[in-house]
């Protein structure tokens, strides 16, 4: 289906090429073949979405922070329990932001120096015990490791351990410190996500802003529409035949293996895909901050009966993920069925963007 | 839109006053915009590296899936539950860790942050294979990073020395010449090490290069340069651990790997320390910083080597853009006239690949010739890989070149990035390039605009 859509694109614009170069003076073709102008969708989804999801992270993971140097100050029950919900709180914008992994976000490494996983549990481990090498554990120290000894999973495991079960009576000093630290990294890479973007930063907004006029990556506004489209066929994949997948079926079909869920200590999981296909609905609708123009109105231009289609199947999506009994670990062997309902409806989202939506904006 | 389409075909039908105005074409341009034959992809946005190919089979597509999860797949200090055996030395620890959206890494800040660089070495001389002979103590490659308490093999320095270049118009461009150093190193290097850099380049089309008929390489060589055009043209022969025997070399900036397969089974060795059947032994192994144990070899199944360079092997190439464009239509021409096609080979059939019928018996337009080619003093490493000389490197397929920026957000070029643009990369060439080279700087600024439009439009 897509290679047909692109075909037939091809063609078209060869037809028109082909017309062009057989006339004297083609000077008039551009303006025939111009875009409607998509400004207010793409200002609203970078502005509003994107920004705003970034600036929700960037804040969290102070929150975050502050959480872990109030239980380093007062190891208790329930400052643990406080920095346990505030790792939550800051893996859903995290989560709703992976709809869009495009721009700095990948270009300066700050999705693998967040969330990369497995842990490294070695490295950590040698780290914490070092006390001759490395007295204290600071922000710079955490910040020279290799991605997998740092980040979400990495804060997930010290806080919960490998079970899932720690106890307060668990935590180390020096686990502690390097909670801190690698809590302050965390900050430290989020707010140079969230100024990367920002107008009064970065600017990386300015792109979606002036799509299409000189100065931005993006040639057209078609291209950045582009680049929305695949980021959340890039994360419908992800979730459907990465997330869920190797967790229920293993690596190569070998069988259900929990080791390889991603956020396994915490058992986050269905709350992490939920969020992620949240970020294509949020997208897709223009809707973050406020309620806005999206990816949605420009389907619905040409086809309403496919733009609701998608959004009710955005809906089941999320619905399904949510209807897993239970924990996401257990779940991939007690209720494999609702497991692979959620998958079928997160491919089906991953179907109708690859086959229907991609090629609409391609063709615009 | 449909409705717009049709009303600018029926305008242009009736604008068109005189047909016999001889308006230039780029030859074959249909054909030329499916750069990757039927594997083509029309995407010309951030993840336009990431396709799978389009014409793949079910069962295909399932492998090269298989293949992408494989590709960022981090790997970890041993023992690990999930993805064990980093290291011990090593320069990243994941494919996608070099190779960025499958696109070209950017020259890094900071030379020992994680990044695609790093340092080949060697000793003069040879090893049983008629490679690079390998330096005591560091192998034939310089990690700069090591597993928590293991110290790297080297920390890697540079510093620049201008090179300006004068234009016919009096413009003047100022190269940038890295001259890379080593700050530190665990043991001291033999004196009379050699090094050449390296930044990871896409790794787009590969199949349809592998797939390429080794006697229409070879036909391309002229090693006495019989046809007296300045332009040689020479076939790497390298060692095939795979086959164990002598193979046309295709892949690596100097043709020093012979498949995909043996170039990805390397990479994961010396750039990670995953050992797998067709590298068993630790890039760090017998070296007093390195890694003693043996038992876990090889650290890769031979399925999850196979699905890697399968994914390699069937990744899209996207399709070029505006050749219809009357700047780009120029910038062909000049790409002609200057004779950047005499390496830059424009067109190529594929052969039969085994069990990829989608990337055999394709038009493929990577524009390189696959051979090798002295490019000048100022290119050199100074270090011979199998038949390559200290001067030679393979010509570079220039597909999807103009979509660097977007993908990857810089344009550094060449085998250590120095080249900060196209322009700067075309300046860069020399030896049998030479007389191209300075045939660019004595165009005007609008042509030189021209052809830089055409290079990226590919």
């Amino acid at each position: 289906m897509k290679y047909f859509f692109k075909l037939k694109s091809t063609l078209i614009i060869f037809a028109i090429a082909a017309l062009t170069f057989s006339c004297s003076d083609d000077n008039d073709t551009e303006e025939i073949v111009e875009q409607s102008d998509y400004n207010e969708h793409l200002t609203n989804i970078a502005n509003n979405v994107i920004v705003e999801t970034y600036r929700d992270l960037a804040n969290k993971a102070t929150d975050l922070k502050n959480e872990v140097i109030d239980l380093q100050g007062d190891i208790s029950a329930s400052n643990l329990d406080n920095a346990r919900q505030a790792w939550r709180s800051t893996r859903e914008p995290w989560e709703k932001s992976e709809g869009f992994l495009f721009g700095p976000v990948d270009l300066q490494g700050i999705d693998p120096a967040i969330d990369s996983w497995p842990v490294n549990v070695v490295d950590m481990d040698n780290l914490l015990s070092d006390t001759v090498n490395f007295p204290a554990i600071t922000e710079s120290i955490i910040d020279a490791q290799t991605d997998e000894a740092k980040g979400f999973h990495l804060i997930e495991y010290l806080l919960w351990g490998i079970d899932g079960n720690k106890q307060v009576a668990d935590l180390t000093t020096r686990e502690l410190e390097y909670l801190v630290a690698a809590c302050e990294n965390l900050e430290t890479k989020t707010a140079e996500l969230y100024d990367a973007w920002r107008a009064d930063s970065g600017n990386h907004v300015a792109n979606f802003l002036n799509a299409g006029a000189s100065g931005s990556i993006y040639v057209s506004q078609k291209s950045a529409l582009e680049d929305l489209v695949d980021g959340m066929i890039t994360i419908a994949d992800e979730v459907a035949n990465g997330k869920i997948e190797t967790p229920l079926n293993g690596e190569n079909g070998a069988g259900f293996d929990p080791t390889q869920e991603e956020s396994r200590f915490s058992h986050n999981s269905k709350l992490d895909f939920a969020n992620n296909v949240r970020s294509i609905s949020n997208v897709y609708n223009g809707k973050f901050s406020i309620d806005g123009k999206g990816v949605s109105d420009v389907v619905a231009e040409s086809n309403t009966t496919l733009d609701g289609t998608f959004k009710t199947q955005l809906v089941e999506a999320i619905q399904a993920i949510e209807a897993i009994p239970g924990t996401f670990t257990d779940a991939i062997s007690d209720n494999r069925t609702a497991v692979e309902n959620a998958q079928t409806k997160v491919r089906i989202v991953q179907e109708t963007l690859e086959s229907l939506i991609k090629p609409l904006i391609v063709n615009l | 839109m449909k409705t717009v389409y049709l009303l600018g075909i029926i305008f242009l039908l009736t604008s068109c006053q005189n047909d016999d105005n001889y308006v230039p074409v780029i030859p074959n341009a249909n054909e030329r915009e499916l750069a990757g034959g039927e594997t083509t992809v029309f995407s010309s946005g951030s993840f336009a590296f990431e396709n799978p190919a389009t014409n793949l089979s079910a069962d295909n597509l399932e492998t090269h899936l298989a293949g992408d999860a494989q590709f960022e797949q981090a790997f970890v200090t041993a023992p690990a539950t999930v993805n064990p055996g980093l290291g011990a030395q090593f320069n990243h620890v994941s494919c996608v860790g070099c190779h960025p959206k499958d696109g070209r890494a950017p020259f890094p800040d900071d030379l020992n942050s994680f990044s695609g660089f790093f340092l080949r070495v060697s000793i003069p001389g040879t090893n049983a294979n008629r490679g690079p002979n390998p330096a005591p103590g560091f192998g034939d490659q310089l990690a700069n990073h090591a597993v928590f308490g293991k110290t790297p093999e080297v920390q890697f320095a540079v510093s620049y020395e201008d090179i300006p270049v004068n234009f016919a118009d009096g413009t003047v461009v100022t190269l940038k010449k890295p001259i890379y150093s080593i700050s530190e190193s665990y043991i001291p290097l033999p004196g009379n090490a050699l090094f050449s850099p390296r930044l990871a380049p896409p790794v787009i089309g590969l199949g349809l290069l592998e797939a390429i008929p080794e006697m229409d390489i070879l036909s391309k060589q002229d090693l006495d340069d019989f046809d007296g055009d300045g332009i040689s043209g020479k076939a790497n022969y390298v060692w095939d651990p795979e086959t164990q025997t002598t193979k046309l070399g295709r892949f690596g900036w100097k043709a020093s790997a012979p498949s995909v397969l043996v170039q990805t089974a390397g990479a994961y060795n010396n750039d990670m320390g995953i050992t797998s059947h067709l590298f068993p032994i630790e890039s760090s192994y017998g070296q007093s910083n390195g890694e003693l144990e043996q038992a876990d070899n090889p650290e890769i199944t031979k399925q999850i080597l196979d699905e890697a360079a399968f994914y390699c092997r069937t990744l899209a190439v996207p399709a070029a853009r505006n050749l219809d464009d009357e700047d780009v239509i120029a910038g062909y021409q000049l790409f002609e006239d200057l004779k950047c096609a005499s390496c830059h080979t424009q067109r190529h059939v594929t052969g039969t690949f085994s069990g990829i019928p989608e990337i055999s018996n394709q038009t493929i337009y990577p524009y390189t010739d696959m051979l090798l080619h002295d490019m000048g003093e100022d290119l050199a490493d100074g270090r011979s890989d199998f038949l390559a000389n200290g001067n030679e490197w393979k010509t570079r397929p220039l597909w999807g070149i103009g979509l660097t920026q977007l993908v990857n957000g810089h344009t550094d070029f060449l085998h250590d990035g120095r080249a900060k643009s196209v322009e700067e990369a075309i300046l860069w060439h020399g030896g049998e390039a030479q007389k191209s080279k300075e045939d660019y700087t004595k165009l005007t600024l609008l042509e030189r605009e021209q052809l830089l439009k055409f290079v990226k439009s590919i």
